[in-house]
């Protein structure tokens, strides 16, 4: 057996060009199949973010009359505890209490009606990652006169006002008394759902709660999870464990974005699964020619006294040597590249997706994978490469030496 | 140069195994990227069509106004001016879907609130969505009844059961007072909350006189038989209608948010396509590259007794072509029953996000396209690729050494 | 008798690696038209080189080879290919027939590169089948002859485009007693109807038994020369 190894090894070296193809065929497949499916991972975290946890996040906490009647005076009965219960919870990462309702907002000429949410500063930029979505302007930062209000971009354009801009808000507050407020506009945000900028303005939530006369004012909470895969579970065991309240997770509350979102990334494991099918008949492909082309070779051996049996190892085990070496180059390739563009990104413009970012969606995608696939893949293209040279090994010295070695 | 050519083609069936290798590896890349496209297609194409017959439709005839400010004072006139319009484009149009729609306060007893009151005929909407299948309890009315059909939300915020009367209070054309009392005839459910809080239909002849405006629509819904004829069409209407008071409005325009978020998709998508390209061309190469040393020796000989390089180039050339032709041919012949079988026999979804699909009246299912388009520009991209691919052997015979060739 | 070939102080080194080989050292030689010459010498000597260099496969890194006055050590890649062409047969130790042609296609291959006429190339194609003893072959792929029989193929093949000289290496290396009495007695019978120079390669008494001058190589220089009168 030692002696197939070191016969093996040493034909490695001796077809040096071929076995450099193999290897480049291993190391550009495993690149190609690596890259796919980052790219996949990274848009659907980057999507997640944007859509999701950017305008919804994982779970939301109402009074059950809130959803039909989305008013003050529907609040959360001991808001401000139920929040410090929920931050006990391992799954939770972050709770955002919110004072939150409908209202309309107004300039000299034009009106519109909105969603206000009362928010704390600091905890939001943790959860909707609201800061980083001003595209113009600050993130209540400004101690002015008047009280701050983030509005989404095409809001402030429906009506006709910017940074700066003086606004109203008019809502009820607990007793269902009409309430009107001057804010100013210190910063525009975007998102990828028009709709949801028109319809929600950011304010802060003790400014909010001085005006309708309840200090301890908590009508939504959100939640992000520690696992976002975790959605459906914790809310049922909140559920569970509070029966009173309306609690609800993003694919409730937004069904269609559920869908969009489930629905593209059941499809993409299928697109990434056409490449992984394209590397491995590539792969395949080469590998039989290569060993096609060595049956003249194989013959000589058989005809100078060596077993069947080992011409069969032989082969089986050049193609192994060729792919661990293959493999383990291809995967380090591959991973130092998914790190390099988790950094620098990947640019989807050129691919059509121009003026993207317009409409809250990066253009740009950071490509992103568990631990777990580089090691599948490896497998994978290791199996296949061994396959395919077992049945070129097998027809070699099904042959007779004599007709093996007349071949040309 | 009648030599050359015969040669060529002997020499692909000499070695039927090689060929046969070098041929599969052609075909499979356009198998895949057949397949690949059939599937993006299909799936766009399906999600497009899902959230078309949802929500907007294809094309909206509407007031000129009535984009910015929808309210029933901009109803446009659908008189015998539209009708001869459509009538002119009908071959283009598979039918149309009138709707009349506007806010209302809904109540009974002592309970109040605020409704989306649309009159339809119940024919068109099944055609476009199937809205009667929506239906939980009672009974869709026809065209000439005058009841009123609720939903779910909408009863259970009222506590209206099937059978008892709603009042509906709103704002009618140019002013007139919207007023009415409705008996319940059935409950329908919806899969979005939004439609499921606030929808009331009537039949669209007791609409238009609910809100005193009859032979007037607020949306005149366009259904085509192929979407690409949506742009042409809209333009063609657009011309043919007075410009001071219709609008005509493709799908593309209605829904902004929806079609971003496809361009992002396409993008990413387009990136996994040229992934593919690129995976399956390095496979062709390697399988090329593996077939050229085993004939290196074949190439000396030529040369050394007296074929020129150029002639011996054209040779190789011709290969190329033949194998890269039979390979995409095969292909898409191939590729034409995979994909078809897999449009006859759907991948099936499961799990929530089938619940959420079937709620919302589109099919589990992963659609295929066999747009022969597809079949025709993936089969020339990789027919490019191999030809591009298969000129390494052409420009390495201007490079190898004869003597050294001839002796292998 | 006209000079068909004439080298002069002609030398090969190979670089191969650490030590230069000098596959040929100063050999200078005259062959006259309608010599039948065998080139010996033990393995590595210089017999395959000489052979090279004389038909233009192969550059030498010094001295000059004139044929008809012209010198192939200075011309360019592209004249050598024609030059190959209209005036060198070849003649390979192991056939190479092109696989995929018939007897009579691969015969008439040169003739076609030359762009002969088709009735003429016909012609030629079968009669030198004819005098090789293969007329009833003339629609039978390589494959299906043995190896003398595509030997033959391969003699009729050097000689149909009536080239100025034939260079042979090894032509007998492959064959049996029989088929290589066969096939030297068929060339020698060529070499005196066409009046065509032959030269050949070998280490095979009994080709060099038939040849009428014998140049012995050693370590790429010329050990002997003589003329045989059979």
């Amino acid at each position: 057996m030692i002696t197939v190894i070191k016969i093996a090894w040493r034909n490695i070296w001796r077809n040096r060009k071929r076995s450099i193809i193999i290897i480049m065929a291993i190391v550009f497949g495993l690149i190609g199949g690596v890259f796919s499916a980052s790219i996949r991972l990274g848009a659907e975290n980057q999507r997640f973010r944007e859509s999701v946890e950017n305008q919804i996040s994982h779970i939301q906490i109402h009074h059950d009359q809130f959803i039909a009647n989305p008013e003050a005076r529907y609040r959360i009965p001991d808001g401000f505890k139920l929040t410090d219960e929920l931050r006990q919870h391992p799954d939770i990462k972050i709770v955002s209490p919110r004072t939150v309702f409908d209202g309309m907002i107004a300039t000299a000429n034009l009106n519109a009606g909105v969603r206000i949410k009362g928010i704390d500063p600091e905890i939001e930029s943790k959860t909707t990652y609201l800061e980083d979505l001003i595209v113009e302007g600050t993130y209540f930062t400004e101690e002015g006169r008047l009280p701050s209000v983030i509005v989404g971009r095409n809001l402030a354009e429906d009506l006709r006002s910017g940074v700066g801009s003086r606004i109203v808000l008019t809502f009820q507050d607990v007793e269902g008394e009409i309430v009107s407020a001057s804010f100013r506009i210190e910063g525009l945000y975007v998102v990828t759902s028009k709709r949801f900028e028109e319809r929600n303005v950011f304010v802060n939530a003790s400014d909010l709660n001085g005006l309708i006369t309840d200090d301890e004012a908590v009508t939504e909470i959100a939640i992000v999870l520690n696992d976002p895969d975790k959605y459906r579970i914790v809310a049922n065991e909140l559920r569970e464990k509070y029966t009173g309240l309306e609690i609800r997770h993003w694919a409730d509350i937004d069904p269609s974005l559920f869908y969009a979102l489930e629905f593209l990334e059941r499809n993409l494991v299928f697109l990434v699964g056409i490449i992984i099918l394209g590397v491995s008949f590539g792969l395949l492909n080469t590998i039989l020619m290569s060993v096609l082309e060595r049956v003249r070779e194989l013959g000589v051996l058989m005809a100078v006294g060596m077993k069947k049996a080992m011409v069969f190892a032989m082969v089986v085990l050049e193609t192994t040597m060729l792919s661990l070496i293959g493999g383990g180059l291809g995967l380090t390739l591959s991973f130092g590249l998914v790190e390099y563009l988790n950094r620098r990104g990947v640019n989807l413009e050129g691919f059509g997706g121009e003026g993207l970012e317009e409409y809250g969606f990066a253009s740009i995608v950071y490509p992103e994978l568990e631990p777990a696939f580089y090691f599948n893949l490896g497998i994978l293209v290791i199996a296949f490469a061994i396959i395919a040279s077992v049945y070129p090994a097998w027809k070699a010295i099904r042959l007779v030496p004599a007709e093996a070695v007349r071949q040309e | 140069m009648k030599i050359l050519l015969t040669l060529a083609w002997r020499n692909l069936w000499r070695k039927k195994r090689r060929t046969f290798i070098t041929v599969s590896s052609v075909m499979f890349a356009a198998i895949l990227a057949i397949t690949l496209m059939s599937m993006i297609n299909g799936t766009t194409d399906q999600m497009i069509d899902g959230i078309i017959s949802n929500s907007t439709g294809h094309l909206q005839v509407q007031d000129v106004l009535y984009d910015e400010e929808p309210s029933m004072d901009h109803a446009l006139e659908y008189g015998d001016e539209v009708k001869a319009v459509l009538e002119k484009y009908s071959d283009y149009i598979s039918y149309t879907v009138p709707r009349i729609q506007g806010f209302c306060l809904a109540s009974k007893d002592i309970g109040t609130r605020g409704v989306v009151v649309t009159g339809i005929i119940p024919e068109f909407e099944d055609r476009m969505n199937d809205l009667s299948s929506r239906m939980i309890e009672g009974e869709m009315f026809t065209p000439d009844d005058n009841y009123a059909v609720i939903a779910e939300g909408v009863a259970t915020q009222l506590e209206v059961a099937v059978g008892d009367t709603i009042v509906l209070l709103g704002q009618g054309f140019q002013g007139m007072t919207a007023a009415g009392k409705y008996k319940v005839g059935g409950v329908l459910r919806f899969t979005l909350p939004e439609q499921n809080n606030r929808m009331v239909y009537l039949p669209l002849r007791e609409a238009q006189w609910f809100y005193a405006a009859p032979d007037r629509l607020t949306n005149l819904i366009i259904m085509v038989d192929d979407a690409r004829d949506v742009p042409l069409l809209a333009r063609n209407l657009q011309n043919d209608l007075d410009g001071e008071w219709y609008a005509v409005k493709t799908w593309e325009q209605l829904m902004p948010d929806e079609v971003a978020a496809f361009e992002a998709r396409d993008a990413q998508v387009r990136l996994f396509a040229w992934i593919l390209y690129i995976v399956v061309g390095f496979g062709i190469f390697g399988t090329i590259i593996m077939m050229l040393y085993e004939r290196l020796r074949e190439f000396g000989i030529l040369l050394s007794i007296g074929l020129k390089r150029a002639q011996l180039a054209v040779i190789c050339a011709l290969e190329t072509l033949f194998i890269s032709f039979i390979g995409v041919l095969s292909g898409i012949v191939a590729g034409f029953i995979v994909v078809y079988w897999l449009y006859l026999n759907p991948i099936r979804l499961t799990g929530d996000l089938a619940d959420i699909m079937l709620d919302f009246g589109l099919e589990p299912i992963f659609a295929f396209s066999i747009a022969p388009h597809i079949f025709i520009f993936q089969g020339m991209i990789i027919f490019i690729i191999a030809l591009i691919v298969g000129m390494y052997p052409v420009r390495k015979v201007f490079k190898l050494d004869v003597v050294e060739a001839a002796r292998k | 008798m006209k000079t068909v070939i004439k080298t002069t102080d002609l030398s090969k080194v190979y670089n191969g690696g650490a030590a230069e080989v000098h596959a040929l050292k100063n050999v200078s030689l005259e062959f006259k038209q309608g010599e039948f010459t065998a080139i010996v010498g033990p393995s590595g000597s210089g017999k395959t080189t000489f052979l090279n260099v004389i038909g233009g496969l192969d550059k030498p890194t010094d001295g000059h080879i004139y044929i008809d006055g012209v010198d192939l050590a200075t011309m360019k890649e592209s004249k050598l290919f024609d030059f190959r062409l209209r005036h060198i047969g070849f003649v390979f130790q192991a056939y190479n027939l092109i696989p995929v042609l018939t007897a009579i296609e691969n015969v008439s291959f040169i003739m076609l590169l030359q762009k002969k006429s088709k009735e003429e190339m016909e012609r030629r194609a079968k009669e030198m089948l004819e005098q090789v003893g293969l007329a009833e072959k003339l629609y039978v792929r390589p494959s299906q002859l043995s190896g003398g029989q595509q030997q033959r193929v391969a003699v009729a093949r050097a000689l149909a485009s009536k080239p100025d000289f034939v260079l042979a290496d090894e032509p007998t290396a492959n064959l049996d007693t029989q088929s290589a009495f066969n096939l030297l007695d068929i060339m020698a019978r060529l070499n005196k109807e066409e009046n065509v120079t032959m030269i050949f390669s070998t280490h095979d008494q009994r080709v060099i038994d038939r040849a009428r001058r014998v140049i012995k190589l050693v370590d790429g220089a010329v050990d002997n020369d003589e003329q045989f009168d059979r």
